[in-house]
């Protein structure tokens, strides 16, 4: 059962690593680059400022993962779920990691990089935290009340301090689902970027300088929708989470 | 009568406790003297795992958890500030109701208790492992596979590795909570001869259902019910000449 799990764990990294490496040093050869989504637009320009921006953004992915992680376990593990600095925390967290991803997305389109001409480091940044954080404190929270309390019990009647509870079980055994929930997350965010990067170049494809940005009506009003029914969802997640 | 002359381990007076507004135990009063077996008999939901939870506090784990009276221990309060949980929960050990080994080598799950004590030596800790395992009459029947996972041993065997793992720590008192309720019936003999054998070293409380498993292992025994204890004295006298009404009613097996 256990080798059977490492196994999987290690194709499936060995395939995000090897399609990674492929991506990274093939993709400006990839015909489908050139000729297909990214058609004369200038596509090999295009690659060079996803790398770029990737090589600035992997350091703040990983960041606000790692910090993501430690704040999951920090309101799980050290805050009571009935402390007011839990409720306040946790409520904004599944308020914001329910609203749909491509929101933030196009947030960060249309502030971040239309508002200043090339986008900031700082734009870019917030709208990775923005994507990553809230969804990976969440999943990371749900994997470690996932961890059987008995565990922990008998970790604490042998006479263990909490944070050896911690590092010796409670994480080793959420570790598989914590991994889950942020390769989710980072697949979502990748999506995302890749959706943005469609709209990015067809808008400069298709505007004119001078011409401002718009969605259309018909997507506002689904939008619109989408944000509706996930503050519904985050304020269903609130009353079964929170309390 | 020897023990009428040796202090008392753990004295508990005038014990409630709530979870949230739920009253589990009232006005508990007793004394565990050292090296004896004391046992807690009663029907389930009448508060002995609760009880029992109090005295090495793992209730603290449960915020709403809420206590009135004295738990002392060696003459001093157990929930006193400057006591550590985790010290109380390292010299009160606990074997819990269904075995919960650690997903780790047989060696390191007795290691592993022995190590939070901080011992770190190999040879000292091959000692702690060899003796508690020996203790918990398992040394004979894993000490070829000692680096292999517990996933081959059986149900019982799991307790027994759960009491070495308890023993490694080298409790003063060690709390069996409905040790045998997985356990099959060949099981179960060997863990009372493992309770009989651990009494001349340590102070045993043992919680059950089982009434004649309570008649045969314990010097002393009590019996909770709703909540309250409604008898505690020798175990002798429980079973063969109660006192209160609902304790006979139970020892005969009209109640619960």
């Amino acid at each position: 059962m256990k080798r059977a799990e490492l196994i999987f764990q290690s194709i499936a990294l060995i395939t995000l690593a090897v399609a990674f490496i492929l991506f990274w040093n093939f993709g400006k050869g990839m015909s489908f680059v050139e000729n297909g989504l990214l058609s004369d637009t200038t596509a090999t320009d295009s690659y060079a400022v996803l790398q770029e921006n990737l090589n600035r953004m992997i350091p703040v992915l990983l960041g606000s993962i790692l910090l993501s992680v430690a704040i999951a376990f920090y309101l799980e593990e050290y805050l009571v779920r009935t402390n007011w600095k839990y409720q306040i925390i946790a409520r904004q967290i599944v308020i914001l990691a329910s609203i749909p991803s491509l929101l933030y997305g196009l947030l960060g389109l249309y502030f971040f990089v239309f508002q200043s001409e090339k986008g900031s480091f700082f734009t870019h940044a917030l709208t990775v935290v923005l994507l990553v954080m809230p969804r990976t404190i969440q999943s990371t929270q749900r994997a470690i009340r996932g961890v059987d309390i008995s565990i922990r019990e008998a970790a604490f009647a042998l006479g263990a301090k909490k944070w050896r509870v911690i590092v010796d079980h409670v994480f080793p055994h959420a570790f598989s689902a914590i991994m889950a929930g942020i390769f989710t997350v980072i697949s979502r965010a990748l999506a995302v970027a890749a959706l943005i990067i469609v709209v990015y170049v067809w808008t400069k494809h298709t505007l004119q300088s001078g011409d401002t940005f718009y969605i259309p009506g018909s997507a506002i009003v689904l939008l619109l929708s989408s944000l509706l029914s996930s503050v519904f969802s985050s304020f269903l997640e609130a009353k079964t989470n929170c309390t | 009568m020897q023990s009428q002359k040796t202090d008392p381990i753990l004295q508990i007076h005038d014990l409630n406790v709530w979870y949230g507004k739920s009253q589990i135990l009232k006005n508990l009063t007793f004394d565990v003297l050292p090296r004896q077996v004391t046992a807690f008999i009663g029907p389930s939901n009448s508060g002995k795992t609760t009880l029992v939870r109090c005295l090495n506090r793992l209730n603290d784990l449960n915020v709403n958890f809420r206590y009135t009276g004295k738990i002392l221990y060696k003459g001093e309060n157990l929930y006193a500030l400057k006591l550590k949980a985790s010290k109380i929960a390292q010299q009160i050990g606990m074997v819990f109701q269904r075995p919960i080994p650690f997903r780790k080598s047989i060696y390191e799950n007795v290691a592993y208790s022995a190590r939070l004590r901080g011992i770190k030596q190999p040879d000292q800790l091959d000692t702690i492992v060899e003796e508690s395992l020996r203790k918990a009459q398992l040394w004979d029947e894993v000490y070829k596979d000692l680096h292999t996972s517990f996933d081959a041993l059986s149900n019982g065997q799991q307790q027994r590795l759960c009491i070495a793992r308890a023993l490694a720590s080298a409790p003063e008192i060690l709390i069996f909570d409905e040790p045998c309720e997985q356990l099959d019936a060949a099981e179960t003999p060997k863990l009372e001869a493992i309770v009989q054998n651990l009494k001349s070293h340590y102070t045993l409380i043992f919680v059950t259902n089982k009434r004649r498993q309570a008649a045969r292992v314990s010097d002393v025994a009590g019996f909770l019910y709703n909540g309250e204890l409604v008898e505690f004295g020798q175990t002798e006298q429980i079973f063969t000449n109660p006192i209160d009404k609902r304790t006979e009613n139970y020892v005969t097996g009209r109640l619960g």
